[in-house]
């Protein structure tokens, strides 16, 4: 379980191989929670159109929250890797984005042709999140 | 980089886990320097060659030191 969990990527130590399995739990868990937190603060937002903009803001952004927390995940998982774990994580990073840009901007072509529907910003992250694992086990495989 | 990681692993018995151990990086990392997937860095290089008391010349080969007469690479290189 853990294994499929990490995309076989296994620290030096025991204590940074749970902190591993931790960071992809927060990426798991934040992915869901943010999606329906937004989903959530969008809708209030629509239907309290009436309170001070500072408010709404708030309420807007609320969402983001959890970040926080996935980004200390992030830099204490980090510490524990080896030099070529972090490298790994690099190159599946780097593709990642690369992916992300073809797929949004091929998105936003095909948008503005009419063939595909709108679609909002803020689903680039579930779709980061999910282009991110594949990533990770192609370049696990290179270095196999 | 070719390299005898193996050979010296082998030599002293450990399995690529024990050695991961004792160099403080995972087993995936030792896996991909024997099979030559991965060259390390300088740092790890030294902590290396310090664990098997060996020159790191002698450990790691990148192959540019052929037929440069026995001379260690920056001896080739300083001509």
């Amino acid at each position: 379980m853990k294994r499929w969990l990490t995309c076989g990527m296994e620290a030096g130590t025991p204590e940074g191989r749970r902190a591993v399995v931790r960071l992809m739990w927060w990426m798991i868990a934040l992915s869901v929670v943010v999606v329906v937190a937004m989903e959530i603060s969008a809708r209030v937002v629509r239907a309290n159109e009436g309170i001070p903009g500072v408010w709404r803001a708030l309420i807007a952004l609320a969402p983001l929250a959890p970040f926080v927390g996935m980004i200390a995940v992030f830099a204490r998982a980090y510490k524990h890797l080896d030099e070529m774990l972090v490298r790994m994580q690099f190159e599946a990073l780097a593709y990642t984005l690369g992916l992300v840009i073809v797929v949004v901007v091929g998105w936003g072509q095909l948008q503005q042709a009419k063939l595909l529907p709108m679609v909002e910003v803020s689903m680039v992250w579930p779709l980061a999140a999910f282009v991110y694992a594949p990533c990770l086990l192609a370049v696990r495989r290179r270095y196999k | 980089m070719r390299n005898r990681l193996k050979v010296l692993r082998a030599e002293r018995d450990w399995s690529q886990a024990e050695l991961a151990e004792q160099l403080g990086v995972s087993r995936q990392t030792v896996n991909a320097l024997e099979t030559g997937k991965y060259d390390p860095s300088l740092p790890l290089a030294f902590r290396i060659a310090r664990l098997f008391g060996a020159p790191i010349e002698t450990i790691f080969d990148d192959a540019e030191g052929a037929g440069a007469g026995g001379l260690n690479h920056g001896e080739a290189r300083g001509r």
